[in-house]
């Protein structure tokens, strides 16, 4: 049987086409792209806001630019019904229990953005009230600097996730497996 | 400020103070021993001339070394002669101070925060706990000797929300034999509809609303403790992420307290684009809280007009200040650059389509009678509770109470322009509505009309030209080494304000925002207190919301129009 590759074997491609000269043409692939491809396709958002940038948060999913474009529309208020959690905005001390439960709650697979430069660092605010980087507390997956970060941003940060996503290389999938 | 004050001051307390005087930046101060707060309180209250029917804000200041201690300080205003005033009280550390709450109900919060933030407590204070920082924190954070930069680190495991019945209800008398009549509700800090990070507690009986209790204080970043270790000018930069939905009324009001001690006079010009960059601040900061207040309550498109809208005032805030949000434009001695050439065409196409907008908004909502019936008669307060609370902005003119700081006490030449003032009288949800949406349209006229008026300025003329107080033109710097010196005194160093103190404060979308601000005479603040609107207007939440049902909360949040940033600080 003679195969010709038609696409290149790209690590974020789903399917590898393979022309069969018998009958027709023939699709390849593995359960594990599959199931990536769809995760990659719907990501849907916890609707947690803490500062400025659920701000800029807000106006992603509102009316310019649209991130239903790209399947993550659906806020959900309840963290069990989401997979992704965005920092938005500074993490307090006083709060910082609340969204490790919240992640806690999250089933897997699941991602964390941290948005903007107080989730990512502490940013301006680096005082007493604030935890000096959210990935103290959480696997961050995506950084996102900016102050706040445009919208434009933290969707170029929602696709580079989904590139993680795809190619199973995200921080929660070796939680998962007890590595680190 | 009308003159005389410190004469009528002393008239009403008579023997109670200890002095009264005019300070430096002409303010009226009056210092009063611990004993005699209450008194001198009350005899402000009700004496005639004075008539303090407005509690602004309590705070403290350490005076280290100083004996006593701190400064208890209170600012109070009079809606009806439209003047300020303040008291000192010094106390020593661990000493109480009289609690203000049955005279002023919004003395609770204020002083509960003091509690927290000094460590000085109040005597007879109904509900004496910490409001920002957690229970379990260490240290009172504004002393002088804590170190700003200290990172509590204890153990995440602690389930902060396991007490909720105990620590929601703090009055509330459990136990007794008879099976319990009413249920907590926790609601937040995870919550969509409460605008951030709060929590409330919510006492039901059935669905009925027994008693309700705050807990803020999930985003609070020490921006007040941040102040006293950064210079006056980089301070701008911290308070545009405060009321992060009004990022330029909050510079607007810090630096006009700046102003005050610095006894500054800001060129017209750059006067008019203060004022015309604080309206459409208000507007977009009105439009987040329609588009917010009306998805809470069921009617979701409204939210993807409003945001649209609020993109073209953001390419506005991009083109003159660079930045979408948090652009510290508004500068000490006025604002960073000059409107660009582009910006009036800009202005005029927006402004062409903004009250079509306008009217689309009432027209989806205003006489919407599922709108109607979510908002009227709701969280409904009477005039006199609503002061007593310190409640300002469009939260004060739904009950009918006049107050307008912008006409009542003018800043920046507010009084060239002209607008109207809505008022509404039913105090509930949907009178704030009408007022917010009025003032939108009021807005728009005061920004077409400063769009005139910096056209009959000189071009360039934006900033004071002292260059002790502003940066140097970049051209001047190859020119000559004098002006070399001052770019690097300025870069470096930063600007030194006189000792004293003072009081700036704006009239802000969601009411009266002040910052107290106190110069040792160097090029950092002894003590910022920020008087945040939503703080105040929080406070009086539990009182909105009694007897009311528990879909209503969500309404009754919405129509505050909070921004934690700006309650917790």
């Amino acid at each position: 049987m003679v195969r010709e590759r038609i696409t290149k074997p790209d690590s974020s491609s789903v399917v590898e086409v393979l022309s069969n000269p018998d009958d027709g043409s023939i699709l390849l692939t593995s359960i594990n792209k599959v199931i990536g491809w769809f995760q990659a396709n719907s990501i849907w958002p916890m609707t947690f806001g803490l500062a400025c940038c659920a701000i800029e948060m807000m106006s992603l999913t509102a009316s310019r630019f649209d991130l239903s474009r790209f399947g993550s529309e659906v806020f959900r208020a309840s963290p069990r019904q989401a997979d992704l959690m965005i920092i938005s905005g500074r993490l307090s001390w006083k709060m910082a229990p609340i969204a490790r439960e919240l992640y806690e709650q999250m089933p897997f697979p699941k991602w964390v953005i941290s948005m903007g430069a107080c989730a990512s660092c502490g940013g301006v605010f680096t005082t007493y009230a604030i935890v000096h980087g959210a990935d103290h507390i959480l696997p961050v997956d995506i950084y996102v600097p900016g102050c706040p970060p445009r919208p434009e941003a933290l969707l170029d940060a929602i696709i580079k996730l989904q590139k993680k996503i795809k190619t199973g290389t995200y921080v929660a999938q070796g939680l998962k497996e007890g590595r680190r | 400020m009308s003159t005389g004050v410190e004469e009528r001051l002393q008239a009403a307390l008579g023997g109670l103070a200890e002095s009264a005087y005019q300070d430096a930046a002409g303010e009226s101060v009056a210092v009063v021993p611990p004993e005699n707060l209450r008194e001198a309180v009350k005899a402000l209250k009700d004496s005639p001339e004075i008539g303090c029917d407005y509690l602004s804000f309590v705070s403290a200041q350490d005076m280290t070394p100083r004996v006593p201690r701190f400064d208890g300080i209170y600012q109070f205003y009079s809606t009806r002669h439209h003047h300020w005033f303040r008291l000192r009280v010094p106390v020593d550390d661990g000493k109480a101070l009289p609690s203000l709450h049955d005279i002023h109900k919004g003395a609770d919060w204020h002083e509960r925060e003091t509690y927290d933030l000094f460590g000085i407590p109040y005597d007879r204070h109904p509900d004496l706990r910490r409001i920002l920082l957690t229970d379990n924190w260490h240290g009172h954070p504004l002393r002088k000797e804590y170190d700003y930069k200290l990172e509590p680190a204890w153990a995440l495991g602690t389930n902060v929300l396991q007490n909720v019945a105990e620590e929601g209800m703090a009055g509330h008398e459990a136990g007794g034999d008879e099976p319990a009549k009413t249920i907590v509700l926790n609601l937040g800090p995870q919550h969509p509809a409460t605008h951030g990070v709060m929590r409330l507690a919510v006492e039901l009986d059935g669905e009925n609303i027994v008693g309700c209790v705050p807990h803020i204080g999930y985003l609070h970043t020490g921006i007040e403790k941040l102040s006293e270790h950064r210079n006056w000018t980089q301070n701008i930069t911290h308070y545009a992420r405060m009321d992060y939905l009004s990022p330029m009324n909050n510079e607007l009001a810090y630096c006009l307290a700046v102003e005050k001690l610095l006894g500054l006079e800001v060129p017209k010009r750059a006067q008019y684009i203060r004022v015309m960059m604080s309206e459409l601040t208000r507007i977009i900061s009105h439009l987040v809280w329609l588009g917010t207040h009306a998805m809470d309550v069921g009617a979701l498109s409204v939210f993807l007009y409003c945001f649209a809208e609020r993109e073209k005032i953001l390419e506005m805030y991009e083109a003159i200040g660079g930045q979408r949000m948090m652009t510290s434009y508004i500068r000490i001695g006025g604002v960073r650059d000059d409107m660009p050439e582009s910006f009036p065409a800009m202005v005029e196409a927006w402004e062409k389509d903004f009250d079509a907008q306008l009217s689309m908004y009432h027209g989806l909502l205003t006489k919407n009678p599922i709108w109607r019936q979510r908002t009227m008669g709701i969280a409904a307060m009477g005039s006199e509770t609503s002061l007593s609370y310190g409640l300002s902005g469009p939260l004060a003119r739904a009950v009918g109470i006049d107050w307008d700081l912008r006409r009542d006490n003018p800043y920046s030449s507010f009084e060239e322009f002209e607008f109207d003032i809505p008022v509404e009288q039913a105090g509930d949800v949907y009178a704030r509505y009408l007022v917010r949406m009025e003032e939108m349209h009021q807005s728009r006229r005061i920004v077409l009309q400063a769009l005139e008026k910096i056209a009959g300025t000189e071009p360039g003329t934006y900033i004071v030209e002292d260059y002790k107080l502003a940066p140097v033109p970049r051209d001047g710097i190859n020119e000559s080494i004098e002006e070399l010196i001052h770019h690097f005194k300025y870069w470096t160093d930063g600007i030194w304000v006189p000792r004293g103190e003072a009081y700036g404060f704006i009239e802000a979308s969601k009411g009266e925002l002040g910052y107290f601000v106190v110069s040792d005479g160097t090029a950092h603040p002894q003590r910022v207190k920020i008087r945040g609107p939503s703080f105040s207007n929080l406070s009086a939440f539990p009182e909105m919301i009694k007897g009311h049902l528990i879909a209503d909360v969500i309404a009754a949040i919405g129509s505050i129009d909070i921004v934690l940033g700006e309650v917790d600080r």
